[in-house]
């Protein structure tokens, strides 16, 4: 039996307004249902430009991108109800406390109620935050900030989580808990797309990588395979040197 | 609606714990409010502010007593008094008084001069009226404004010129009763001479008749009181009646002071520095990731910008109505001004402070939808408010200004804003009277919103 695709994109291209190059060359890929999908690549290699397509944040060139076979281009309501994102940077309100930034996305994706306060108490339980939950975001600490970073993207509970290098800048121990909380998540049916420079997190926690470069996607596999495949290869981190090279990017 | 009501609370809270913000929509205009308006009130010399004037009195007889008779009566000045004109310098240059009035030995000789000079020639007379006044100076701070300079200068050289006027009628009383003394004095002794009676021919009773004749003539003339003063002039006495009526409101007995146009123009100017907390939210939002977190989320546009704009509107009607009690129960309390008069149409009130906080919600819509940063907006936003309430008839009546200036302030919202205002405030006029302010208004919140959607769509 075929495997339900999430995220089908198609020759899928954009290039931004006054540059030169694309940021995506027709780029062909798809996602399936409960899959931890890692997307990886250097600096500058359409990593970002890919998921902000899947978010609606953008529009491609050209191509299209299907999201539980309906166009992304269209953007309906309920389409983006499925879609949890926890952005690379802290996306929260300064002036608001951790409840209240938890409290505030959970209403925009359509929960309310005990339902929300629940959930909001089982997150901040989880996630240790019960001493931090009256504090305003501008006094919390960096762990902290992204802690509740990820709760705002995932207290609707989505069907697809886009996680854009969620453990930047994050000490051992906060990486040992997403880690944890991530792949039970994805062991109860969320698809995970996730986006790191840390080719270790993505050969530990990835059922299937990609590896895109100049816009392109240049391998596609388990990373086993992708490791078994490479010949002088110990690891994900050296298949990823071998393919996009030791070049600085920008 | 839920979730706009989620948005609009949010929004809320922000505002709230946005301390300097409040205070630039508080605090700022009130200040300002009662700063302006007190200065304005007091500009002009007014039997209430009693300005501080320094006299050097010179002149050793009348007019420089009369004239600081008439100066202390007056109430409108404080006079201290100096012995010489270098007193009166230093005591201007040590900030003691701005204003210092030297009356020299001679000025009252000066002003009598005049009399003798008036039956020379007609032309000398009229040179000399023009010329300097008994030759009195006015000292002033170089550093005082030209305007109120004017201001207090004005005022006193009327006082002035009625006590000339007054010591120079009295001279002249005195000069024409001499005259008449002397002349009938002689007439009488024309009469009374021989030489008179004997040129008139004989007839019944003559004798008798010039007796009673010349009986009668020094009884008149004995009698005769001279010319005297019709009025005693006094800068206070009203010699000539001026009626002060507003005009088109017959039926208001109430006359606009500075607050009944400061008020209006205040609330407006407060308004509009709302693109500061409201483009500052906007550049937040942008510059933070919430915004495009929000884009991923399931909310409208729409939703997030009409939370903003039902918050800031609560903000400006609040800002309206704080500005309004500090006209009604703090400025009277403050200083000798009346409360603002409420006797207005409050249909017209309503829609005129809708209309201008929806243009202010636009205004600082645009400025949030194309700035950059925080600092870009802020710097931006507060220059073109005070750049738009200049021209805009905010700190100085647009009719003042040149008439290109004039011109330019036709684009200023804040010039709509306060001419609708004032319409309802001054002039006492229901919705017609300012229904092109109000569209005007109305229309420069439209275009803003329908721009940023544009850009919205567009990023």
């Amino acid at each position: 039996m075929e495997p339900k695709s999430v995220i089908t994109a198609k020759d899928l291209t954009k290039r931004y307004k006054g540059s030169d190059e694309e940021a995506l060359k027709g780029v062909n890929l798809t996602v399936n249902a409960g899959e931890f999908f890692g997307l990886l690549g250097p600096n500058s290699a359409g990593k970002t430009t890919f998921t902000s397509i899947v978010c609606g944040l953008i529009s491609p060139t050209s191509g299209s991108v299907d999201i539980f076979n309906t166009d992304i281009t269209h953007s309906h309501r309920s389409l983006k109800k499925c879609i949890g994102l926890v952005p690379q940077e802290i996306a929260l309100y300064d002036t608001l406390t951790v409840e209240e930034n938890i409290m505030f996305f959970g209403h925009l994706t359509d929960i309310y109620g005990q339902i929300l306060r629940n959930r909001k108490d089982d997150f901040i339980r989880l996630f240790n935050l019960d001493e931090h939950k009256s504090k305003l975001i501008s006094r919390c600490s960096g762990g902290i900030k992204r802690r509740v970073n990820l709760i705002c993207g995932i207290i609707h509970e989505p069907s697809l989580l886009i996680l854009d290098e969620p453990t930047l800048g994050v000490d051992t121990q906060l990486r040992e808990m997403i880690f944890e909380y991530l792949t039970e998540l994805n062991r109860k049916g969320t698809t995970v797309i996730y986006t790191t420079h840390y080719m270790k997190e993505a050969e530990l926690l990835c059922t299937r990588v990609n590896i895109i470069d100049h816009g392109e996607i240049i391998a596609d596999g388990k990373p086993s395979d992708l490791i078994a495949e490479n010949t002088g290869c110990a690891d994900l981190g050296q298949v990823f040197l071998k393919m996009t090279g030791r070049d600085l990017r920008d | 609606m839920r979730k706009l009501l989620s948005i609009i609370r949010k929004d809320f809270l922000i505002l709230l714990r946005d301390w300097p913000g409040l205070a630039i929509l508080f605090i700022m205009p009130a200040v300002l409010l009662i700063i302006i308006t007190f200065a304005q009130e007091n500009t002009i010399p007014s039997k209430k502010s009693g300005f501080e004037v320094i006299i050097v009195n010179n002149d050793s007889s009348v007019l420089g007593d009369i004239i600081i008779n008439d100066l202390e009566n007056s109430e409108y000045f404080n006079l201290i008094s100096l012995n010489t004109p270098g007193e009166a310098t230093k005591a201007i240059l040590d900030g003691i008084s701005q204003f210092a009035l030297i009356i020299p030995d001679s000025a009252t000789e000066k002003i009598f001069d005049l009399i003798n000079v008036l039956p020379e020639s007609k032309e000398t007379a009229e040179e000399s009226l023009s010329d300097d006044l008994a030759g009195i100076t006015f000292l002033y701070d170089p550093a005082l404004q030209k305007v109120i300079k004017e201001g207090v200068i004005r005022p006193l050289k009327t006082v002035i010129q009625l006590s000339a006027v007054k010591v120079l009628m009295t001279r002249y009383t005195e000069e024409v009763n001499k005259s008449f003394t002397k002349q009938s004095s002689e007439l009488v002794a024309s009469f009374s001479g021989k030489d008179f009676f004997r040129k008139v021919p004989d007839f019944p009773n003559r004798n008798e008749v010039i007796k009673g004749f010349r009986e009668e003539l020094k009884v008149i003339t004995k009698e005769s009181p001279g010319i005297e003063l019709p009025v005693n002039p006094s800068f206070d006495s009203e010699i000539i009646k001026i009626n002060e009526l507003v005009a088109g409101s017959e039926e208001s007995e109430f006359k606009p002071n500075a607050l009944q146009n400061n008020i209006p123009a205040f609330t407006l100017f407060a308004m509009f520095f709302i693109v500061i907390p409201l483009a500052g939210s906007i550049i937040n939002e942008k510059n933070h990731g919430t915004y495009n977190r929000l884009r991923t989320l399931p909310v409208s546009y729409l939703e997030i910008i009409s939370s903003k704009i039902m918050v800031y509107l609560f903000v400006c009607i609040l800002q309206f109505i704080f500005l309004m009690f500090v006209g009604i129960y703090i400025m009277p309390k403050l200083g000798e001004i009346s409360a603002i008069n409420l006797d207005v149409n409050f249909a017209a009130l309503f829609i005129a402070l809708i209309a201008s906080s929806l243009a202010a919600i636009g205004f600082g819509i645009i400025v949030g939808t194309f700035a950059s940063t925080h600092s870009q907006a802020a710097t931006f936003g507060s220059v073109m408010v005070v750049i738009l309430a200049l021209i805009g008839g905010i700190f100085v009546p647009a009719n003042l200004l040149p008439e290109t200036l004039q011109k330019v302030s036709l684009i200023s919202p804040l010039r709509w804003g306060t001419d609708a205002f004032l319409g309802v405030f001054a002039r006492y006029e229901g919705i017609e009277g300012i229904l092109s302010e109000i569209s005007l208004l109305t229309g420069f919140f439209i275009i803003s919103i329908l721009l940023a959607v544009r850009v919205f769509k567009k990023q």
